[in-house]
């Protein structure tokens, strides 16, 4: 009989615990959308879709040349998105200096990945993202 | 009279024949009329089969020459070293440009300002010839400094590629280093690693 009543408790729990999951997600989700609607007036430009969303993004200086970390999170609970990148690097004047080649990544449901790009010019001090999620 | 009205007849026909051999297109453009060719993103993903492609070629150098770029031997030297690229030896399957992948390295390098590069072994003839022309007008001694290098680049490139009736996977490796010629020793390597996989359609013709 303790069993079952300890049993079914542990149902509950676990009920609730799931609740509080879906919403926590939910609310990282709701929080990443809004950081990606500041970061997209000038630094994340997105082509199409917003289903591969920038969680993180660093700029740090290493022996004089730009770095870029940026964390991609798959927006979708359960499908792998395909998506590809591509960074434009910009001088102090605002002048178009490099792009990258366009990166083909995957990142499974509800997950999160981190790339690492490096300016190979001294002269660049700044960046755009560029993501497409569209095949 | 009569000929006037020849040589305007003439010309008119002449005109109307040339316009016909012109090419269709707007400002700026020739084509050929029904032509299927356009250009596109050079530096778009390709993936049109799954072999070493366009991409792999220009992921490969961008990442190599960003790590290359870390290396303190380069990053801390006190003046940008001199690197002659050496070959980078292709072991997979099938046939890969591996001078294109070091070559755009070395476009890379230059263009930071880090590092010298000193003519490889490819045209070192024409550039020797250009040093014989100049002899006459320079010291051999200060132009033959030029040939010194401080480091050299070489790398293999190896391939494995699996395949069964569905799914074709094909894995790269491209190993690059940087070595001091005088001490043999290694003082920077990195990797690159490439899957490409295929999946064959369930329907076939």
């Amino acid at each position: 009989m303790l069993n079952i009543k300890s049993l079914a408790l542990s149902a509950i729990a676990l009920l609730m615990l799931g609740g509080c999951a879906n919403q926590n997600s939910q609310m990282q989700r709701d929080a990443v959308m809004e950081r990606n609607k500041a970061l997209s007036v000038d630094k994340v430009n997105y082509v199409d879709d917003m289903d591969v969303l920038v969680s993180d993004i660093k700029l740090f200086k290493e022996n004089g040349f730009l770095k870029v970390m940026a964390e991609f999170i798959n927006a979708d609970n359960g499908e792998k998105r395909d998506f590809v990148y591509q960074i434009e690097w910009y001088d102090q004047y605002g002048q178009l200096k490099e792009t990258t080649s366009w990166r083909p990544k995957t990142v499974i449901g509800n997950q999160k990945i981190k790339v690492v790009e490096a300016a190979t010019m001294p002269s660049i001090v700044d960046y755009k993202l560029i993501i497409s999620t569209k095949k | 009279m009569g000929s006037m009205s020849k040589i305007i007849g003439s010309a008119a026909v002449a005109a109307l024949l040339f316009s016909g051999c012109a090419t269709t297109g707007g400002a700026g453009r020739v084509d050929g009329g029904d032509s299927n060719v356009a250009y596109g993103d050079a530096k778009a993903v390709e993936t049109v089969t799954a072999d070493f492609g366009s991409t792999d070629l220009q992921a490969t150098a961008e990442m190599m020459a960003q790590s290359l770029l870390e290396v303190r031997y380069i990053a801390k030297a006190q003046q940008p070293p001199k690197v002659r690229l050496m070959e980078v030896k292709n072991q997979s399957y099938e046939h890969i440009d591996t001078r294109a992948i070091t070559e755009k390295i070395r476009s890379k390098l230059l263009k930071s300002g880090s590092v010298r590069f000193v003519a490889d072994s490819a045209n070192l003839g024409q550039v020797n010839e250009a040093r014989d022309f100049l002899e006459t007008s320079t010291k051999k001694k200060n132009v033959k400094a030029m040939t010194d290098f401080d480091y050299v680049i070489t790398g293999t490139v190896r391939s494995i590629k699996k395949a069964n009736a569905n799914v074709q996977d094909n894995y790269y490796s491209i190993m690059l280093q940087l070595v001091d010629p005088q001490s043999s020793e290694i003082l920077w390597e990195d990797e690159k690693e490439i899957r490409k996989v295929s999946k064959k359609p369930s329907l076939g013709w």
